[in-house]
């Protein structure tokens, strides 16, 4: 039997080997079991319950925007949204048939829809229709119980009550773009508005708040089981504004028979800004519940630049207000002449080139209070001829132009001083012509109408620190103290020839003087030239300003104040291609000031 | 030849009752998953399995009670029969649409190959009962059991069932390990079963090449067949240590883990108990293969040696099959967890298995003849 006790050594030797091939097997598993279990655990848990909850984000309610007086610019109001939830629809794209044949919806939309389910299977919801009207959500009460999924939500959304008077600097709210979402996941929030222009934008981490959330456990199938938890949402900020809505009212209604213009007032001690009108304008409304292709078509198509806040993005040569700066330049430095004086026989002649006065006979004798008030270009040509331009820019400089005057607006426009750092860049150099057209504002000079604004009342109070803003600030909140930005001697000087501009008669604005004493008006006008003047024209006859075409006709602009001997209310006016500023700007500009006075008594 | 003698009373008396023990237990912790999985519900799983664990331990006690050299005997036999009935599925498959595996005897589904797995191992025990020194050596003494295996395997096969085709082949393979074949031959089968891989692939089915290519790389669908897999391995790492917790197992509750009854029962297990339980689980499966190869090494019989190794791999590569899918180490093969898993084929094969394993036991000092047969 050796035979039989040999093969049942070598049995028992094999099953021995089979068994160490088990144990491998065996210690393979235990290991792959500890890396699960104990290495990799955390990872896991963190997959497990992102496969049973759910964050639902509950959206906080968007901050008001008041005016100063308490009255409501920006609010909310409910609105009805009609929506499909996701979890009780076996088939989405039959409900959104059905919806189709009730209310018409954009092929697109479909499309948009269908993926933005497919590409989000924990949605629970799809918003369909925003800012229902009332005959709408009627039709669907009556069809929605035969399609599976539909319902209609009540909800909140963004409401302006001003329409057509305010958005331009209260800006809009819109849904976020593919852009925003992918710079902020929150973004892709159902139903959240997000400020897209204005102060809308400017505070939007202030006026959205802080969005709540739901924690729900979800089944396999994204069912709602239960509630884990909930945080609540922080409704946003309220704003204030410095904004007075009834000078902004009547402002904008009154720059509407404009094709295109901009108006600033602004209250001279404080820089609060009352009003920013600018037209022509849009109702904002529009854009919360997404902006239909046609109404949109309109706006951006429309040749005067509706959804432009003129007033911060506008950009306009400044014209003879740029004289006060020359003015400013001459006076303030000490080896420059100050009491230089010249006769205006209507031109000049600087090397080869003939300069005109707009004043073709010409002004005859001028000195520098007589040449701000009938805005005399010769004189500034004359003074042009002799200096240099550094200090005529330092002091625009000083007084605001070329930089943001940092009113709490996005993106405001900077303007254009021309420096010498400015000219390298571009490889050009500063030639004599260069300070002729420097002088009379024109030239490569481009201002906002708020630097305007700015100008004016740091020249009417002599205040270098005055900044406008938007925003009331709590009255506890001190105001900078007020620092002289010129000599007091200088200052009298061109505040009085501002007061005769408007005051005394051969000044520009006299015509729109304000008769009553306690308030009269003072200021500079500016006609600022788009279209050089050919010498053709000359020779033969100057266009008159109704005859060109509107894109060639001169801007008409104004900066002034009011009372002259107390400045309480700074106005800045520019009328895009308006002609004269004299005769469109300046009266205008009293209309506001005397709105603005009579609205105080 | 004493135990021959033996009455039924005595030879129940000595059945080995740790090993019942063992055994209830562990489906004790399968009814358990399987009453959480419900939501805390006997029904629709938990009382089934109840009485169909009950009915296997019937049928379990009535194979070991029956004297090994009737099974010796009989073995050639049943092989046959379990041949036969495979056939039978294959032809009747055909009319029918996609894998049909089973036979409906109206009161009973029968699974041909469930039977096969254990006949299998009874018919290459009985061939190998009578393997003489010489005969390690030829090659051709091993073509009719390769035969034996590769028939059937080819026919589970085509059903289409990868995981009972691989069960099958392996458990099979050990018996003509343990049986003292060549080690040269069992390099040239080795040889020979790698050049076949390619036909075996041309064998599959699209969507059981889908499965190990997605085995093979996860990513490839993580929505679609990948998911078994993904969600499986979510289940028993979210577990931890200690477990989620009795019926607080989110995976299976909330029916991310799919097959949580059956195929995927073990991780919905270790999600609620833990590392800590599927080592005690694992412990308790290694009591029975412990088991199995004691009853093996001190048998007296060749056939009951073969049988038991052959029997006790089959019952490994169950459990490690199937946990080794469940954790990613291994495709998806469609192979339940022996006595935890919900349904009754599964059962019916473990039940005889272990039923055979105890015979042997029970009759391990029994000389069984060249062509035996005791009645």
């Amino acid at each position: 039997m050796d035979d039989k006790d040999d093969f049942k050594k070598k049995f028992t030797r094999r099953s021995f080997i089979l068994a160490g091939g088990k144990s491998i097997l065996a210690t393979a598993f235990l290991s792959r079991l500890y890396y699960l279990s104990i290495l990799e655990s955390s990872h896991y848990q963190t997959l497990s319950n992102g496969n049973r909850i759910r964050l639902e984000p509950i959206l906080p309610s968007r901050g008001k925007i008041y005016d100063r007086t308490g009255y409501l610019l920006a609010t909310l109001r409910s609105s009805y949204q009609l929506i499909l939830n996701i979890e009780t629809t076996e088939d989405p794209a039959s409900s959104l048939q059905a919806i189709d044949h009730i209310l018409k919806l954009a092929p697109e939309k479909i499309a948009h829809i269908l993926g933005e389910i497919r590409r989000r299977p924990k949605l629970s919801f799809v918003p369909i229709l925003d800012g229902l009207s009332w005959e709408e959500v009627c039709k669907l009460e009556l069809n929605i119980p035969e399609i599976p999924g539909a319902s209609i939500k009540e909800g909140l959304s963004r409401y302006y009550p001003e329409k057509e008077r305010t958005p331009h600097f209260i800006g809009y709210v819109q849904t976020p773009s593919e852009n925003d979402c992918a710079q902020n996941s929150l973004y892709r929030t159902p139903n959240l508005r997000i400020g897209k222009n204005g102060l809308e934008r400017f505070f939007e981490a202030d006026l959205a708040g802080t969005t709540g959330a739901r924690e729900i456990e979800v089944n396999a199938r994204g069912k709602m089981i239960r509630e884990l938890k909930s945080y609540a949402a922080r409704p946003g900020q309220d704003l204030i504004l410095t904004i007075d809505h009834k000078i902004q009212h009547y402002t904008q209604d009154l720059l509407s028979r404009h094709e295109s213009a901009s108006a600033i007032l602004m209250d001279a001690k404080t820089g609060h800004i009352l009003t920013l009108a600018s037209i022509p304008t849009f109702d904002p409304n529009f854009f919360t519940n997404g902006i239909r292709n046609t109404e949109w078509n309109k706006l951006i198509h429309n040749p005067y630049g509706v959804l432009n806040n003129k007033t911060v993005y506008g950009l306009y040569p400044p014209g003879s207000i740029f004289k006060l700066m020359f003015a400013l330049g001459i006076l303030e430095s000490p080896h420059l002449p100050h009491h230089y004086e010249t006769f205006c026989s209507g031109y000049i002649d600087v090397g080869q080139h003939r300069f005109h006065c707009w004043h073709k006979d010409g002004h005859g004798h001028v000195n520098l209070e007589k040449a701000i008030q009938h805005s005399c270009d010769i004189f500034f040509y004359g003074l042009a001829r002799m200096i240099k331009p550094d200090p005529i820019l330092e002091a625009a400089e000083r007084f605001g132009f070329g930089q943001p005057t940092g009113i709490e607006l996005p993106h405001e426009k900077s303007g254009l001083l021309p420096s010498q750092l400015w000219l390298n860049k571009r490889k050009k150099k500063w030639h004599q012509g260069d300070t002729i057209l420097l002088s009379i504002g024109q030239g490569s000079l481009l201002v906002t109408p708020l630097q305007l604004c700015v100008m004016m009342g740091r020249l009417a109070t002599n205040n270098k620190t005055l900044k406008p803003t938007l925003i009331l600030p709590s009255p506890s909140v001190p105001l900078l103290p007020p620092s002289p930005a010129i000599s007091s001697l200088h200052w009298q000087r061109l505040t009085k020839a501002l007061y005769e501009v408007v005051n005394i008669p051969g000044g520009t604005a006299f015509k729109s003087r304000i008769m009553n004493k306690s308030f009269e008006m003072a200021g500079k006008t500016s006609t600022a030239q788009v279209r050089r003047i050919t010498m053709l024209e000359r020779r033969t006859h100057i266009p008159k300003q109704h005859e060109q075409p509107w894109k060639d006709r001169h801007h008409a602009m104004f900066a002034g104040y009011a009372p002259a001997n107390d400045p309480q209310y700074i106005v800045s006016v520019v009328v895009e291609h308006g002609g004269n500023g004299g005769q469109v700007a300046a009266p205008l500009a009293r209309d506001i000031l005397t709105y603005a006075m009579e609205k105080r008594e | 030849m004493k135990m021959a003698f033996l009455s039924i009373k005595n030879r129940f008396l000595s059945l080995n009752w740790g090993v019942i023990m063992v055994l209830c237990l562990i489906s004790g912790l399968g009814i358990l998953v399987l009453y959480s999985a419900a939501d805390g519900n006997f029904s629709p799983w938990a009382s089934k399995q109840i009485i169909r664990f009950c009915a296997g331990l019937v049928l379990l006690g009535c194979l070991a009670l029956i004297d090994i050299r009737y099974w010796f005997s009989q073995s050639y036999f049943l092989y046959g029969l379990s041949l036969l009935a495979l056939i039978a599925v294959e032809l009747t498959g055909r009319i029918g649409m996609g894998a049909q595996r089973w036979i409906d005897l109206y009161f009973l589904t029968l699974q041909p190959s469930e039977i096969m797995k254990v006949t299998l191992l009874m018919a290459l025990a009985r061939y190998f009962h009578n393997t003489h020194a010489q005969d390690s050596h030829k090659l051709l003494y091993f073509l009719p059991p390769t035969l034996m295996i590769a028939i059937p395997a080819i026919l589970v096969l085509r059903q289409p069932d990868l995981g009972t085709m691989i069960l099958l082949t392996v458990a099979g393979f050990s018996i003509f390990f343990v049986a003292g074949l060549n080690l040269w031959l069992i390099m040239a089968i080795g040889i020979i079963s790698i050049t076949t891989v390619p036909i075996l692939w041309s064998f599959l089915h699209e969507y059981q090449k889908n499965r190990i290519l997605i085995f093979l790389d996860p990513e490839r669908d993580p929505l679609g067949a990948g998911y078994h897999i993904l969600q499986s391995k979510i289940a028993l790492g979210s577990g931890g240590f200690l477990g989620k917790g009795f019926k607080m197992g989110s995976q299976s509750h909330l029916n991310f883990l799919p097959e949580k009854q059956t195929d995927f029962i073990f991780a919905a297990f270790v999600e609620e108990f833990g590392m800590v339980g599927a080592l005690g689980l694992v412990c308790l499966y290694a009591l029975l293969i412990i088991y199995g190869y004691k009853v093996s090494l001190r048998s007296r019989s060749a056939y009951g040696r073969f049988l038991g190794i052959g029997l006790t791999t089959l019952f490994f590569l169950y459990i490690f099959v199937n946990m080794a899918m469940v954790t990613g180490l291994l495709p998806v093969v469609g192979i339940p967890l022996p006595l935890f898993s919900y349904g009754g084929t599964a059962m019916i094969t473990v039940m005889m298995a272990l039923g055979l394993l105890m015979s042997i036991d029970l009759h391990r000092s029994v000389r069984v003849g060249r062509t035996h047969a005791v009645w």
